[in-house]
Order: C-alpha cells, then structure tokens, then sequence
C-alpha cells in the first residue's frame, strides 16, 4: 500500500501537470470559436485522434470491472470483445466518414447537429440531446468516484475518498473550460500511453511473480483448476448465447460509436480522409492490445486468488499486487500500486472531460443556442461554452460525492441507449424518404424499448438490441406513411455530401 | 448506363463476408455449453476470419477508392474565401 503523503502527492503533480497544459492551449488559441472549442473543427491529426479515441473509449472499467469481467466470463468474454473490435472499421468506413465529410462542408458542432441539418426537427433535437446529455453527464461523475475509490484502495483505507473527489473535480474544473477539447484531446494522448503501459506493467508482474514469467503454466493451473474459464458461458455464466451477440454488438455500435464524446471524434474531429483511414486500421489493434492486458490480468488473478465473488472481483489489481507481488518486493509493489493509482486517473481523466465537454456543448450549442434561439456574439458564445462545461463539471462532482442508485445504472444503460439513435443516422445518410416524424418516433420509442429491456430483465444479456431493432422497423414504416422531406434541404443535406466526396476522393 | 466503380462491389462484398462471419459466429447453440476445445475452435473459424476480412477489404478499398492530397483546415480556408469573394 502506499502512504498518504505517496498517494496525495501523485494526485498533486499530475493534476497540476495537468491544469498547466490546459491554461497553455488557451493561451494558444485564445481566438477560437464555440466548434473548435468543443469539437476542435476539422483540425486533429491522426496521431492525435487515435490515441484519444482510445482513451476516451476506456473509462475506469479498465482497472476496476474489467478484469473483473474477465475473472468471471473466462475466454469466451474475450472472445466477445474479439468479434466487435473488426467491426468498427466496417461502421466507420459506411456511416462515420459520411458524418466526417458532411461536416466539412456543414460545420458540426455536437452529436445531434447532423440530425437536425438532415431532418430540420427541433423536436427531434431535443430528444436527442435529452438522450445525449444523460449518458454523458453520470459517466463523468462515475468515474470522479472512480478515482476516489482507486485512492482510498492504494492508500490502505486512509485517504477519503471524498477528499480525491473534491480534489480531481476541482481540477478538471480549471483544466477543462480553460483549454477545451483541443487541450482535453492532447492530454488524453499522453494520458492513453500511461495507462496502457500501466495496464500491461501490472499484467507482466504479475505473471513474473506468479508463474516465473511463463504463461503455459498459467493457463494449464486454470484449465485444470477452473476449466469452464475456457468454454460457454463462462465460469460465472456471464456469456450465454444472447450475450454473445447483444453485448459485442452493444460495444461496436453502442459504445464505439455512439456515446456522444466517441461520436464527435469519429465524425468530427480528424484533419483529412487520411486521419480517419489510420483511426480505421488502428482503432481495433489498439482495442485488441487494452482488452488482451485487461484479460490477462482475468486469467492470472482467477489462478492466483480464486474464489473472489461480486464486488471483489473489481479489485482484482490491488489483490494482485497486494497478495502476490508485495510479499516479494514491496518497493516494486508500492511502483505498481502508484501506477495503478496514475492509471485510473488517467484513464478516468481522460474519459471524464470528454464528457464534461459533450455535456456542455448540449447544454451550450443544442439547447441555448438552437432551441432557445439565444442570440449572442462568438466571443460571448465561448464564455458561454466555457461557463457550461464548469457548471457541468460542479455537477458531476457533486453527484459523484453522493452518487444515487440511478447513476449506476444510467452507465449500464449508456451503450444502451444510444444504439436506437443508430438506424436514424443511416436512415438520414443513406435514404432520402426517411423523414423527421419518423426519426423521432423511432428514437423515443427505441430508447423506451431498451429502458422496458432493462426493466424486463433482458437489458444484461441483449443491451439495446431490441430498442435497434423497433427503431429500425419504426423509421421505415413512420417513413412511408408521413409526408416526404422537401426536396431543398434533401439536395442540400445531399448535394454537401456529393461535394465532400469529390473534393476528398479521386474521382 | 455508366459502369459502376469497382470499389462498390468490393464494398457490397466486404459487408456481406464480415456480416456471415459474424452471423457464423453468433449461431445459437454452437459452440455447446461447457466444452473448451469447441469453444477455441469456434472463435478460430469465425472470430479470426472477421478480422482478417476486415484488414483485407480496408486495403483492396483503400488502393481502389484512393484520397486526395487535401486536408480539411486547407478545404476550410478554401471555402472562407470563396464565401469572402460572393
């Protein structure tokens, strides 16, 4: 475990760290406007953009549920994860470098601006941002109560967890509006290698002071100590046949693409055709590279400490590092247990003020701007942004001190609930009849499909399969029954697309 | 009628091969419960075959439908002027 002092000054320095790099991109682009505050315009570039994509995808679930996750579904689990992961490209390929190239000629801002440039409905903007805006805003504040957790577990129990959450939030509040999503996207950069490192440091370790380093010896204790690790459904039966294909898809669709803070990174932030071609061939390595460490660690900590149940599995890290590794070095398990610490910060960190963003650009754009017609200038507008991202981050901080039952299961619910939203963007990508009657009534009803899912009792295995699937039904019939979209702001919407083709693609 | 390019028959195939693999993958009752070996097995021969169908449609599409040398900050100012002109 690591002292107080340890913990809080870990804390201290990258929280500082942190805020410095987020008063300097003000100070660099004091000029900007709204969009490049919270989408950064067009202008990241493929570095950049991977390497954020797969931070903010990643929220604390790595070091905590994760190999949580892993312990109890075995291999089929990872193999689940597997069969998404190549999707992504596929989805990207068909609906995100559509979403991209519009947004070069229209000039997005948040997730639902594509839908109301192709529909021109308010009330469907509101639905959206409704939906939008409540995965988001629980997701940040789940993951301030995170690092709070991660604290008060290195330190032994003597650091409240309060007191880290009332400190990381604070922080974020003073990084976040400063430097917007320009700052929050290079931070994550960084901040995605230290976690990985982290990840795969404490998955060697532990497999050096486990099994002397070989990992036949470890996988032959647990095909002959716990062989259902390797078959369906997996040891705690958390892959059965409907999760095998609810949940991957939940991920690919749900998850990868959908969440609002993934949405804006796929669709709007890349600097040319070429960054999304690279986030394309990357995104599912590195995917593979996360998931195959969170994994790993499963495997190794279901051999090593067996027998752990529920919650305790969401400790397995600190187990491993406490029970197998401290007892041969203390020094080095104190190393792992700081990296475990500057892990889930930075993974939370990362994930957390992209969410923060989203929710403020919701808050800012969608409802004060487009819905409530506030007519202001660019410069007011930022303040504007800036003041909704703060008041945001105080929010989530103070649901994160006292979090409900609720926001537990909003996160659950999150990948979710996006995925009705998905057949109306391919709808409005790919089919001029499609109107806004039925993206509406598709969107409300498919998130009303997941929610009764849930309540059922079917929401762990089949996610937000059913509420896709109704909402597809609903957005072709509702379509030919209602009257067709007017054929100026289909030739618009269109026209920008065509136009975007040609000037990105070799005819 | 002009001839389609070649890269949407490459799409068409593209989605359809990842989709089978995937629908392969999925078949309910296959693998059966508590058997490791088949378990393997079967994501080898469905899991693995997304992948590289995946890889391997991304790079025939990629040489067919090929971009070009522009980014879009470039497009962006391009376009400021062409507004600044009207």
């Amino acid at each position: 475990m690591l002292s107080v002092n340890t913990t809080w000054l870990l804390y201290i320095i990258y929280m500082a760290a942190l805020i410095a790099f987020g008063v300097f991109v003000w100070w660099l682009d004091r000029r900007k406007n709204a969009r490049q505050f919270y989408t950064a315009g067009n202008t990241v570039n493929w570095f950049v953009l991977c390497m954020t994509y797969i931070a903010a995808l990643m929220s604390t679930w790595v070091f905590f549920s994760g190999p949580g996750g892993y312990y109890r579904g075995g291999l089929t689990y990872w193999i689940s994860e597997l069969s998404y992961m190549p999707l992504f490209p596929v989805l990207t390929y068909f609906v995100m470098n559509k979403v991209w190239l519009l947004n070069t000629e229209r000039n997005y801002t948040t997730p639902a601006d594509i839908y109301d440039d192709r529909f021109k409905s308010p009330a469907l903007r509101l639905v959206l941002a409704v939906v939008f805006f409540s995965v988001s805003l629980p997701y940040a504040a789940a993951i301030y109560d995170a690092c709070g957790k991660a604290a008060n577990i290195a330190s032994g129990g003597r650091i409240s967890p309060t007191a880290v959450i009332i400190f990381v939030g604070l922080t974020t509040l003073l990084f976040v509006p400063f430097g917007g999503v320009r700052s929050v996207a290079w931070a994550s950069t960084v901040q995605a290698w230290i976690f990985i490192g982290a990840l795969w440091l404490i998955a060697m370790s532990a497999l050096h002071y486990g099994f002397d380093g070989s990992l036949t010896q470890a996988i032959s204790s647990v095909w002959q100590n716990t062989n259902s690790w390797f078959s369906y459904p997996g040891p705690a039966n958390w892959v059965p046949y409907s999760a095998r294909l609810g949940y991957p898809l939940a991920c690919a669709i749900g998850w990868t693409i959908m969440l609002p803070d993934v949405f804006i990174r796929a669709g709007y932030f890349g600097k040319d055709l070429g960054a999304q071609k690279r986030l394309m061939f990357i995104q599912p390595v590195l995917q593979f590279i996360v998931w195959t460490g969170v994994m790993l660690i499963g495997l190794l900590a279901i051999a090593l400490i067996p027998g752990l149940t529920g919650g305790d599995t969401e400790l397995i890290i600190p187990l491993l590092v406490d029970k197998i590794i401290s007892p041969n070095t203390l020094t080095f398990a104190a190393v792992l247990m700081a990296l475990f610490v500057l892990g889930t910060l930075a993974k939370g960190l990362s994930a957390a003020t992209s969410h923060l963003l989203v929710a403020g650009s919701i808050i800012s754009e969608d409802i004060l701007t487009h819905l409530l017609k506030l007519n202001v200038s660019p410069r007011v507008h930022v303040v504007i942004a800036r003041v909704a991202v703060f008041l945001l981050g105080v929010a989530s901080m103070l649901i994160a001190l006292n979090p409900p039952t609720l926001i537990w299961t909003l996160i659950m619910f999150a990948i979710a609930l996006v995925m009705p939203i998905f057949p109306v963007l391919v709808a409005a990508l790919y089919w001029r009849r499609a109107t806004a009657p039925a993206a509406v009534v598709a969107s409300i009803v498919g998130v009303l499909t997941v929610l009764l899912t849930y309540k059922l009792g079917y929401g762990d295995a089949w996610y937000g399969l059913f509420g896709m699937l109704i909402s597809t039904v609903l957005v072709i019939v509702i379509s030919y029954c209602t009257k067709e979209t007017d054929k100026e702001t289909l030739d618009a919407f269109y026209g920008s697309l065509e136009k975007a083709e040609h000037k990105f693609f070799v005819d | 009628m002009p001839k389609k390019p070649d890269y949407k028959k490459t799409e068409k195939w593209w989605l359809g091969l990842i989709v089978l693999f995937y629908v392969l993958y999925n078949l309910p009752g296959v693998p059966k419960y508590g058997d490791p070996h088949a378990a393997i097995l079967h994501g080898v021969l469905t899991v693995l075959p997304i992948w590289i169908v995946c890889y391997a449609g991304l790079i025939i599409l990629n040489k067919q439908r090929r971009l070009k040398e522009v980014d879009a900050e470039t497009l962006q100012k391009m376009k400021d002027s062409e507004e600044g002109d009207v």
